[in-house]
């Protein structure tokens, strides 16, 4: 087990990549309580807040990279009780999600100064935004669990308010077809129901997340993330003594893979994108569905090293084994569900919603294989790795995507791909911008997104797990077919369905917006270019991370493996040229009856998951709720009928014995001591 | 020194509400005001007594009237939160005054339970209980029917149905009570086994009885939900947030006694104990969760979510009284739980209780917020402190409730933590209301909006300050 050395510092000015996004908000919310109405003045101090943020974390990076870990501390103890301090740790995972959190956050906050002008609840927007960017900058750089829960909690609320922004739920907000009924129940959703259902869904990994916090207190004795690196021996031993090492890792992951919707949790970032089209983008592809890609690298290394040591108790390894293997198959079963629903989807935002959900599932696959690998150190460093390479070039070219599909839809005054098509003709930036960043998710080569879903094969590969693998290949395949589809469709077919852009004609968008998605798109063709160098830094990275300390092999390198994925890549990826340009099959007329139908229907529906979600819990919950509700007016009955009814009857029947005459008393009490005289004999004779 | 200026306060206390009925002055609106300062000033001075007593009690149990009544961190905290939501539910209070006939009664009585709670949650005599159970809750029913309309007469009635045959399970478990430690004190118990064994368990089950009632834990909740959820807002605010606290200390009290002599008795009948107890808050917690999910009025929600609170509370106290033996040092972080969870309720419905009274039964009334940012805000903060979101007062007492609970039951911890999720559905189904644009203009008077922003800002500050409350917990 290797020890990283870190540096103490001062608890400024590290902790500013938090706290100026909080001062931020901080500053938005007492403007708009005083009623302050210059809009963009929000928008400023967001951005200005962010880029603060963006700027500390970049020279904390080189610092980390130059000289090694931060750790700055406030002085004190928050909670000397439970050892909870207020501090930043800034590790090579920690420097490189602040980076892309503080970027990418900006690029979008400058987005959103455009794409909201005008709009009811700017001010409110962008307090939730810059909230949200320093709850997840807290979160990547907690040096302790309930710090980080704090936030955790934090992203989960600006989540919930930004999916909601929209609450008076008009139709062009919402996600679905609406009248679209699967086994009964509504299949399209507004935004304050979607919110809602963001809530629930999260919540439920939040409270594992609680458990998981609470019970690894009780065992190691520490939240401290950089202590409970230091032994984790200790705690992981006496956790898989006890029988529960798998059980309650598996719980303790709940809030990732349900914050990260992962199956069976990934419902809720389908609904999410009744959002405005920036917030789908930042929270929804970019930052915090990656919080629990994150929450994973964090603690696979902790795992893996604690695995290591104790290399010859079987319990250990097993549990870690299962535990691993629980995260590999819920990532590859997510990669391969949401991939085979973004291939029939007709809604721009919903199939880049399925396609985040199914690239997460190959973070979740990647870092799983790192454990799966554990008994070699280096492999088991680049497979955790190539979770966090993909997660970068995901957040960049999916946060452009997303960028994109708001103009798109501002452009079409629709969410649905049909009447959308040709537009490349009146908007080159745009198009190209698409292209560049729809390769990149696609896989292709030279495009980020091909190498870092090179690397998380060839790991899955190494972990020789033939069904992981598989899944990871056909969702693969099926990324390039539904990303070609989309491209194609919007930017060079006919649209299929009258177009409606009002009075104007498509064109460019304003500057504003324009610039952040083609940064982000050419950043995606210059990360592939430079993989080199790029895979060089997420090395070194992997060498300054807590419990990790290695170097993480993520070079491209021509293999067979390699050269299957490739080529099944560039199969999906030619299958809708094939479909549209050289078949001439009408799709539209195939999917009309007989079983194609009925696959495609399954698939449009979801699997029937929501259907089964509703008629589960909600309509079993219902019918709890009525019963009490029954029980509920029987208990009013018996205090406002029964009772007095009782007592009036009890009250008649004693006063009749009541008759005003002197003999009938006297029986009554002769009556009574006799019978006082019999039970007295029983007991005592 | 300090103690005498505790008690001085306290007697003012007294004072003020003794003096209100008598002050007779024939304008009706100088009256009125003259009333309520004088009410306002009790509060105060009952306010700054509990501050003082916290800080006295923060250091080590602190004694009065020759040992008859012990403070310690729990119930002078507690006392505290009674004196923040006295002055909360005040506010509201004094407008309310207005319109009901018996005001001079109102503003007499809401110090006159601040007093009696000081006695309540710290008796340490069973006597000193039950005469100050007696006067709190006789405050506590007339306070209910005050409005003196049909629905509070009704809801005033059904209290005294229940509390009365409460009051009678008090006092037989005082009588096993007194068997048991052979006096008059809460005392642990020390009679030799077998009989203690089967007294301390009816003990057990005769205290949660008679406080199951009170407090709302199921199943002896059943008037609960319909007398909060029928009565006046104002009233139930004063009755749910003030009134109710010193059971919950008493209560705590007693099983924390209790705890120390069912080690002694016999080591199993703790593990017993604490199953009862852990049972009984899952289920209170789980019915109050399920019940407040569909319900069209706010003070149905607010009364349901109530009963969840309470669970947790007694969750926290299934932990307390195993633990103790044990570890005392987790013991003590439940109980910092529980007192802190006791305060962010209770500062919680003081305002949301009042505000229900302004904006009318219908749950779309919340809208009215809409119009005024710092109370929709203010809402909005007090709904995620009941849900557990960090920073804010409610998470820090569900995290020290939670994290000893690991170390007694996973299942009891598990349980918890599904409910608190399961609370998100009703608390966003409130958060989303208050957000949402009126459908007609509707606006919330002055006296409604002010406890909402001062327990929104209390608890944002409180939540701050959870890391100095747990020392004085845990030194």
């Amino acid at each position: 087990m290797t020890v990283l050395e870190y540096t103490y510092a001062g608890f400024l000015p590290w902790s500013l990549i938090w706290g100026a996004p909080y001062i931020g908000s901080l500053v938005i919310a007492l403007l708009w309580l005083a009623g302050y109405r210059r809009d963009l003045v929000y928008g400023v101090i967001s951005a200005l807040s962010i880029a603060v943020s963006a700027i500390i974390s970049s020279i904390a990076a080189f610092q980390v990279f130059s000289e090694g870990p931060i750790y700055s501390l406030a002085a004190g103890e928050w909670f000397p009780w439970l050892g909870v301090t207020v501090g930043t740790f800034i590790d090579g995972l920690g420097a490189v999600m602040a980076l892309v959190v503080g970027w990418i956050s900006l690029l979008i906050g400058i987005y959103s100064i455009k794409y909201m002008e005008g709009d009811a609840g700017y001010a409110r927007y962008f307090f939730f935004f810059t909230f949200f960017v320093a709850s997840m900058q807290l979160l990547v750089l907690a040096d302790n669990l309930v710090l980080l829960f704090v936030g955790w909690e934090g992203t989960g609320i600006a989540s919930y308010a930004l999916i909601g922004h929209w609450y008076s739920d008009e139709e062009k907000a919402w996600v679905g077809r609406p009248g679209r009924r699967a086994l009964g129940r509504q299949m399209w959703f507004e935004p304050s129901h979607s919110a809602v259902r963001a809530v629930l869904f999260t919540r439920i990994g939040d409270l594992g997340l609680l458990v998981g916090i609470a019970y690894l207190f009780l065992v190691a004795g520490t939240i401290s993330i950089p202590e409970l690196a230091s032994r984790p021996d200790f705690w992981i031993s006496e956790l898989a003594a006890r029988g529960i090492l798998p059980l309650l890792l598996t719980i303790f992951t709940l809030g990732a893979l349900a914050k990260s919707a992962q199956f069976p949790f990934h419902e809720w970032l389908v609904t999410a994108m009744t959002g405005p089209t920036p917030v789908s983008a930042l929270i929804h592809a970019a930052t915090m569905v990656k919080a629990g890609v994150y929450f994973v690298l964090r603690f696979a290394p902790i795992l893996i090293a604690g695995g290591i040591a104790l290399g010859s108790n079987v319990l250990v390894v097993e549990g870690l084994r299962d535990y691993f293997m629980m995260l590999g198959v819920l990532g590859a079963v997510t990669a391969f569900m949401l991939a085979t629903m973004a291939i029939v989807s007709d809604e721009v935002k919903l199939i880049m919603a399925y396609s985040t959900a199914s690239q997460i599932g190959y973070m979740f696959l990647g870092v799983a294989a790192g454990g799966l690998l554990m008994q070699e150190l280096e492999k088991a460093a680049g497979g955790v790795f190539s979770g966090l390479a993909h997660l970068v070039s995901h957040a960049v070219f999916k946060a452009a995507l997303f960028l994109i599909a708001g103009w798109l839809i501002h452009v079409a005054h629709s969410r649905f791909l049909d009447p959308m098509g040709g537009y490349y003709r009146y908007m080159k930036a745009t198009g190209i911008a698409l292209w560049l960043s729809g390769l990149s998710l696609a896989g292709i080569p030279p495009f980020s997104g091909f190498f870092s879903k090179e690397s998380v094969l060839k790991y899955v590969s190494e972990a020789h797990v033939p069904v992981l693998l598989a899944l990871g290949l056909i969702g693969a395949m099926l990324t390039a077919a539904y990303t070609l589809r989309l491209i194609l469709r919007v930017l060079h077919l006919k649209p299929v369905a009258g177009a409606d852009h009002g009075e104007t004609r498509p064109g460019e968008a304003p500057r504003l917006m324009l610039v952040p998605y083609l940064v982000l798109s050419v950043a995606s063709l210059v990360m592939g270019l430079f993989w080199g160098l790029l895979s060089e830094a997420y090395s070194r990275a992997a060498e300054l991370t807590l419990s990790l300390g290695r170097f993480a092999d993520l070079a491209f390198k021509l293999s067979s493996e390699a050269l299957v994925a490739t080529s099944l890549i560039l199969i999906g990826a030619f299958a809708p040229y094939f479909v549209y340009y050289l078949s001439g099959i009408d799709t539209r007329r195939l999917i009309e009856r007989g079983l194609l139908a009925r696959l495609h229907g399954f698939l449009y529906d979801r699997w029937y998951i929501n259907s089964l979600y509703y008629m589960v819990f909600v309509d079993g919950s219902s019918r709890i709720i009525n019963a009490l509700g029954r029980l509920d007016t029987a208990i009013d009955k018996l205090y406002h009928s029964l009772i007095p009814g009782a007592v009036s009857s009890l009250a008649d029947s004693v006063r009749s014995l009541h008759r005003g005459r002197t003999d009938y008393y006297l029986a009554l009490y002769l009556g009574s001591t006799a019978l006082a005289f019999l039970l007295a004999l029983m007991e005592w004779g | 020194m300090s103690l005498s200026i505790v008690q001085y306060l306290l007697y003012y206390t007294l004072a003020s509400s003794l003096v209100v009925p008598v002050i007779q002055v024939s304008e009706k609106t100088r009256r009125l005001r003259i009333h309520a300062l004088i009410a306002l000033t009790g509060i105060l001075s009952f306010s700054a007594s509990a501050a003082l007593l916290y800080s006295l009690a923060s250091v080590g149990e602190t004694e009065f009237y020759g040992g008859l009544v012990v403070h310690d961190s729990l119930s002078a905290l507690i006392l505290l939160g009674a004196g923040l939501s006295g002055l909360l539910v005040f506010i509201p209070s004094w407008s309310i005054g207005y319109e009901w006939s018996t005001r001079p009664a109102l503003f007499s009585l809401l110090p006159l339970t601040l007093f009696g709670l000081f006695f309540l949650a710290g008796a340490r005599d069973l006597l000193v209980a039950l005469a100050s159970w007696l006067l709190v809750s006789v405050i506590s029913y007339v306070i209910v029917a005050l409005p003196d309309d049909e629905d509070s007469r009704k809801a005033s009635a059904r209290y005294i149905y229940v509390g009365t045959a409460a009051t009678i399970f008090l006092g037989a478990w005082i009588a096993v009570n007194a068997v048991l430690s052979e006096s008059a004190g809460l005392a642990p118990f020390d009679v030799a086994p077998p009989l203690s064994v089967k007294l301390s368990a009816l003990a057990v089950v005769l205290l949660l009885t008679a406080f199951g009632f009170k407090t709302g834990i199921a199943p002896f909740h059943w008037w609960l939900p319909s007398v909060y959820g029928r009565a006046n807002g104002v009233a139930v605010a004063i009755v749910a947030s003030v009134a109710k606290l010193g059971f919950i200390a008493f209560l705590a009290k007693a099983f924390i006694y209790s705890a120390r002599g069912a080690a002694i008795v016999e080591p199993g009948l703790a593990g017993d104990v604490a199953l009862i107890l852990a049972v009984a808050a899952v289920a209170t917690m789980t019915y109050g969760n399920v019940a407040a999910m569909t319900p069209a009025s706010i003070r149905a929600v607010l009364a349901y979510s109530s009963v969840a609170q309470i669970g947790y509370i007694l969750a926290g106290l299934a932990v307390a009284f195993y633990l103790y033996p044990i570890d005392a040092r987790f013991s003590q972080l439940a109980i910092a739980g529980v007192a802190l969870q006791t305060l962010a309720y209770a500062i919680s419905k003081a305002s949301l209780f009042s505000l229900a009274h302004f904006v009318g039964d219908d749950i779309r009334g919340l809208r009215a917020l809409y119009t005024n940012r710092a109370a929709s805000v203010s809402a909005g903060i007090l709904l995620l402190s009941l849900l557990g979101v960090p920073p804010l007062l409610g998470f820090w007492g569900k995290l020290f409730l939670f994290i000893p609970m690991a170390k007694y039951s996973l299942p009891l911890l598990v349980a918890s933590l599904i409910n608190s999720g399961a609370s998100s559905a009703y608390y966003i189904r409130l958060l989303r209301e208050a957000s949402r644009a009126p459908e007609e203009p509707s606006k919330i008077p002055r006296e409604a909006l002010a406890p909402l922003i001062l327990a929104g800002l209390a608890t944002v500050v409180l939540g701050l300050l959870s890391p100095i409350i747990l020392y004085t917990f845990t030194r």
